[in-house]
């Protein structure tokens, strides 16, 4: 049998030249590897593969089942609370839309301008905004349950600022200022209630909370000062996909704007893969169909097995 | 085996202790297949990815490296064909890359980031079969059995992979130790470096 070859580093006849080389190859990684970072993205994905896997073997055992009456029972089962979620949803759409009307008819044409809720270019715009109409009274939806994001993705409810969310933005709801000139300078406008759940997640030292909270006695140079832009704060790519993952469903216009900015913030991040589904997903819920089919496509040339493919190719086969 | 004590070689490794433990080798291997920037990370996770749908490490006659750095080719060659572009080595991404565990000393820094930076480009200058061997046996320390078991190719082909590599190895460093007269070049001494780090504005 051949013998095994000596290791040039342990052959001092080698050359000093190629000795050098390959200790400084031995000694020094190439290149500077975030083991924290890169473990807890593949924790992310191992648990994003098991939820396909578990969601697949349901699915076929759903399909497998079909024998007897089970089956039957089964589908009867079905109908039944598929009817309940239709009438609840009809119920829900009933009292959102007279709550609507009731604003509608206290606030007048200035808050039917801003009923669509949107994610304003800059923190400055949301809070500064003085003379704008009163604000809305508080629709009861807010306390509506929310429907869980799209992506069976794994949970990240355990980051610090994903627990921020919902709180900070009923307390914001909930404000309920002495007059309505505090509270027009409090919470200017519908866009600014969609808004502070996309900046719940920013430091707490910021005074968004007091500010909303605590009445203060109006200042006259008040729209003038400069406030601190919300796209100059840079966002945690895990808190953005984080926060993005939650509007997906329930808000996605706002989902893309958080998803823009982690883009720009975040070009070469390691959440590119949530990232691309997400805006796939939030694009198709935001009645956008073409351009999440064509990025659904660029998606999945990608990343043909991924976690998420599923659900982006769900988005293609969609009618 | 106590608590504290590191995981037995027999035993098997879950996915994400797998990851923690050799994360850094499959990211300085997949760099010296030529992956760079951004996507060594995604490459990283595919590895892992893969290794965790494959069920895992299991002990057997390839070490858990040689096992990754199989995956870490097929990864490497699978993500060559999807981009179909080559990821030509980058020299000013190749010397920001030499940062894995700086000297203090910024001679000695200088040093060790030529040294990585020529021995990259001889290891780029190698057939990636080839590369891989000799990465494995001469960086690594592997023994030729647990890369024959890792690769899944006969021990024989290990020897004559690693021959061919360490030919282009020499003759890419004899190459790079000539000036372009052919007279041997001078070797960067301490003092020379000295005199440069000198010169760099603070």
């Amino acid at each position: 049998m051949r013998p095994a070859p000596v290791r040039l580093l342990d052959n001092h006849d080698a050359p000093a030249a190629e000795r050098t080389l390959l200790e400084a190859g031995r000694s020094h990684a190439p290149v500077a590897y975030d083991v924290e970072a890169g473990a807890a993205r593949f924790r992310v994905a191992v648990a994003g593969l098991a939820a396909a896997g578990a969601a697949t073997v349901a699915h076929a055992a759903a399909k497998g089942s079909g024998v007897g009456g089970k089956t039957l029972i089964s589908k009867l089962l079905a109908k039944v609370l598929l009817s309940v979620a239709v009438g609840t949803t009809f119920v829900g759409v009933g009292m959102v839309a007279g709550v609507m009307m009731a604003r509608h008819s206290t606030q007048g044409p200035a808050a039917a301008v801003n009923a669509r809720p949107s994610i304003p270019p800059t923190r400055t715009e949301t809070r500064v905004a003085p003379s704008e109409a009163p604000a809305p009274p508080v629709a009861p939806s807010a306390s509506a349950p929310v429907p869980e994001p799209a992506i069976a993705g794994p949970s990240l409810s355990p980051l610090p600022g994903v627990a921020a969310i919902k709180p900070h933005a009923h307390r914001t709801l909930r404000a309920s200022p002495a007059s309505a000139e505090q509270e027009s300078r409090s919470v200017p406008d519908t866009a600014a209630v969609a808004e502070p759940e996309v900046v719940a997640n920013l430091p707490a030292s910021e005074p968004t909370a007091t500010a909303k909270t605590t009445p203060e006695p109006p200042r006259a140079d008040a729209p003038s000062e400069p406030q601190p832009s919300d796209s100059a704060r840079p966002l945690g790519e895990l808190q953005g996909i984080a926060i993005a993952r939650d509007l997906v469903a329930r808000d996605p216009s706002a989902s893309l704007a958080v998803l823009d900015r982690l883009r720009r913030e975040h070009p070469n991040g390691y959440f590119v893969e949530e990232r691309e589904a997400l805006t796939v997903l939030a694009l198709a819920g935001d009645g956008q169909q073409a351009a999440a089919r064509q990025r659904a496509s660029a998606f999945l040339h990608v990343f043909p097995n991924g976690p998420f493919s599923e659900q982006v190719r769900e988005i293609l086969t969609r009618r | 085996m106590t608590p504290d004590s590191p995981p037995e070689p027999s035993a098997s490794i879950d996915s994400e202790t797998l990851f923690r433990l050799h994360a850094r080798f499959v990211a300085s291997f997949l760099y010296r297949l030529g992956v760079r920037g951004a996507d060594i990370e995604d490459a990283v996770q595919e590895v892992f990815l893969t290794a965790h749908r494959r069920g895992g490490y299991r002990p057997g006659a390839a070490s858990p490296t040689t096992f990754l750095a199989q995956l870490a080719l097929e990864v490497n060659l699978s993500r060559r064909r999807r981009a179909s572009r080559s990821h030509a080595a980058d020299p000013n991404d190749l010397a920001a890359a030499t940062v894995g565990e700086p000297p203090a000393d910024p001679t000695q820094a200088l040093v060790a980031k030529d040294a990585a930076r020529r021995l990259q480009a001889a290891l780029d200058a190698m057939d990636h079969a080839h590369r891989a061997v000799f990465v494995l046996f001469e960086l690594e320390g592997e023994a030729c059995e647990s890369i024959a078991a890792g690769l899944k190719i006969p021990v024989g082909t290990v020897f004559s992979r690693l021959h061919a590599a360490r030919r282009a190895f020499r003759e890419h460093v004899a190459r790079g130790s000539r000036g372009d007269d052919g007279a041997p070049r001078r070797l960067l001494y301490e003092k020379d470096l000295r005199v440069m780090v000198a010169k760099e504005p603070a």
